[in-house]
């Protein structure tokens, strides 16, 4: 599905821009200088976007019950393959990230609720912090299982919590993450995760997920739809992933502030190239000291 | 207690019309060592005594966090208190994952009275051999009622069950008037002025015996302990005018019974 959107938007932007709006990316270049280019010329190309998406309908051909027809889906639409056309899953988009440091970790997400071309909210959470604890779990994709599975964390924390007289360890959280979302196997949560929180030893920990809980330790998670966009950008952090040290315990050697202005830039510059993707970043950053809270302006378009 | 001939089974009534299993029950709870409860407009305490089993041995928790805005102080047998315990912690996580809001606390007190009740009207269960003193703040305000293996349940402005309970229910009779317009710091020096009156002996209150716990209006179920505990116990010495000690009068355990904590309670 997302194949056939990009090369729907590379025909139509190959007539479209000429301008150097689309800047290349740099790292030199200071984020306000970015911004202040980018922002005004977006407009006008906006409407030339959209027409131009439109202007390529996606055909395709369904079998419903035997007989064969056509049918003119949108792009972006899931489209049910039962004869009785029920379809539980909704994309609602969402782009999270994660950076594990030696001494922090950084998790960031978009807060834009979208579904196909239309946006349902500007302002959502996608990181939560489970049980008061320092660890968080930032999801990405279909909004009613996002909140399900939350509910069911929080209850199973609770429990967990309970019982063990102490607060649930970053480590112990995503493999029971990984157990809740194995146990829907049969009719998973459509959602992308990614735990982040502080290990027993104070280095940061990120664990990456795929909707049905294949879970690992990494250096740097990218989840959701900007996945493949921010994916490039974050591993330039993560350097030499080879060593077996690095299998154990991942973590970047860059210091807290150049990781935090990669993922801010990186953003911004997945904002500007997917529609899903945009309105506001929530970026926490967590340490020994606590949990800061930085909030990234978006283009709202 | 004398022993009769319908004390057999929680089923079997007798000719004046009581239920002598409940009321053997009842009297496990007057075994415990003492706890007191008492609220403000805004806040709700709660203080216990602690025992334990001898010198090598810690003491026995008796005050138990349900939730942020709910905890119980119990007296009695500490595994039935247990059960109970992890029963209601289980129904308050139950009730936030399916309606997102604090459970009630009466309303849990309600569900524990049943499930007491169940317990004196069957043939394979006995009665819950553990009274409760449950504080909580809710969108009500400060609330702390009282259950017991009977059944019952009753809101308090202030109460205390267990051991030697009297001599501090003398005192909240005494001083209730003062209670809903107290500081916290003042609701917590009546609860320990209160239980002081509690202790066999010429023991004194001291931090490691004695547990205390706050709930109100911002603030969460809390326990205060160590320095901040060993504050509140000197500042009550200094003022004076704690509880008069038991009177003689009021029954102990017999010397040739095994002492309590032997048994379990607590």
């Amino acid at each position: 599905m997302r194949r056939r959107r990009r090369i729907a938007l590379v025909g139509c932007c190959c007539a479209c821009v000429t301008r150097a709006t689309l800047a290349t990316y740099s790292f030199s270049e200071s984020l306000t200088h970015q911004l202040t280019k980018l922002v005004p010329d977006q407009a006008p190309l906006q409407g030339l976007h959209h027409t131009a998406a439109a202007a390529l309908p996606q055909l395709s051909i369904t079998i419903n019950g035997n007989i064969p027809s056509l049918k003119q889906t949108n792009w972006k639409e899931q489209v049910s393959k039962r004869a009785d056309g029920w379809q539980p899953y909704e994309d609602n988009g969402g782009t999270v990230v994660a950076v594990a440091g030696p001494d922090f970790v950084i998790i960031g997400a978009d807060t834009r609720l979208s579904v196909n071309y239309n946006i349902l909210s500007r302002k959502v959470t996608r990181i939560h912090g489970i049980s008061g604890a320092r660890t968080f779990i930032g999801t990405a994709g279909c909004w009613s299982d996002t909140q399900g599975l939350l509910k069911a964390m929080q209850g199973l924390v609770g429990d967990y919590e309970w019982q063990q007289q102490h607060s649930i360890s970053t480590a112990a959280l995503a493999r029971l993450l990984s157990n809740v979302l194995y146990s829907r196997r049969s009719f998973p949560f459509y959602t992308h995760n990614i735990v982040a929180g502080l290990d027993r030893e104070g280095a940061g920990a990120v664990y990456g997920y795929d909707p049905v809980g294949s879970f690992e330790r990494v250096k740097v998670a990218c989840v959701g739809g900007g996945r493949s966009l921010l994916q490039p950008i974050m591993d330039h952090l993560a350097g030499d992933q080879d060593s077996s040290l690095d299998r154990r315990k991942p973590l970047v050697s860059v210091s807290c502030d150049d990781a935090l202005e990669l993922v801010k830039e990186g953003f911004v510059a997945a904002a500007e190239r997917d529609i899903a993707i945009g309105d506001e970043a929530e970026i926490l950053v967590i340490d020994a000291q606590g949990v800061t809270r930085h909030r990234l302006a978006l283009g709202t378009h | 207690m004398f022993r009769n001939q319908y004390d057999t089974d929680v089923t079997v009534w007798s000719p004046q019309g009581r239920l002598h299993q409940v009321e053997y029950a009842m009297e496990a709870v007057k075994q415990g060592s003492a706890c007191l409860g008492l609220t403000s407009k805004t806040h709700a305490v709660l203080c216990a005594l602690k025992r334990s089993p001898n010198e090598l041995g810690s003491y026995q928790e008796k005050i138990m966090k349900i939730d942020d805005h709910m905890g119980i102080s119990i007296a009695g047998l500490t595994a039935d208190a247990r059960m109970l315990a992890k029963y209601m912690r289980t129904e308050a996580l139950n009730h936030k994952y399916v309606y997102g809001t604090q459970l009630q606390a009466n309303r849990l007190a309600t569900d524990l009275a049943d499930m007491h009740q169940r317990c004196t009207q069957s043939y394979v269960r006995r009665p819950y051999g553990v009274g409760m003193l449950i504080a909580a703040h809710d969108a009500t305000g400060p609330h702390l009622m009282e259950t017991s293996p009977s059944g019952n349940y009753f809101e308090y402005v202030a109460m205390a069950i267990g051991a030697r309970s009297q001599s501090a229910k003398t005192y909240l009779e005494k001083h209730y008037q003062d209670f809903p317009a107290a500081s916290v710091d003042d609701l917590i020096k009546h609860g320990l002025k209160a239980l002081s009156g509690c202790i066999t002996g010429d023991k004194e209150l001291d931090v490691a015996s004695v547990s205390v716990a706050i709930v109100g209006a911002g603030q969460a179920f809390e326990e205060v302990q160590g320095a901040r505990l060993q504050a509140f116990l000197d500042a009550i010495e200094v003022e004076g005018d704690a509880a008069a000690p038991a009177p003689a009068g009021e029954p102990e355990a017999p010397a040739d019974v095994p002492a309590p904590m032997d048994e379990g309670i607590a």
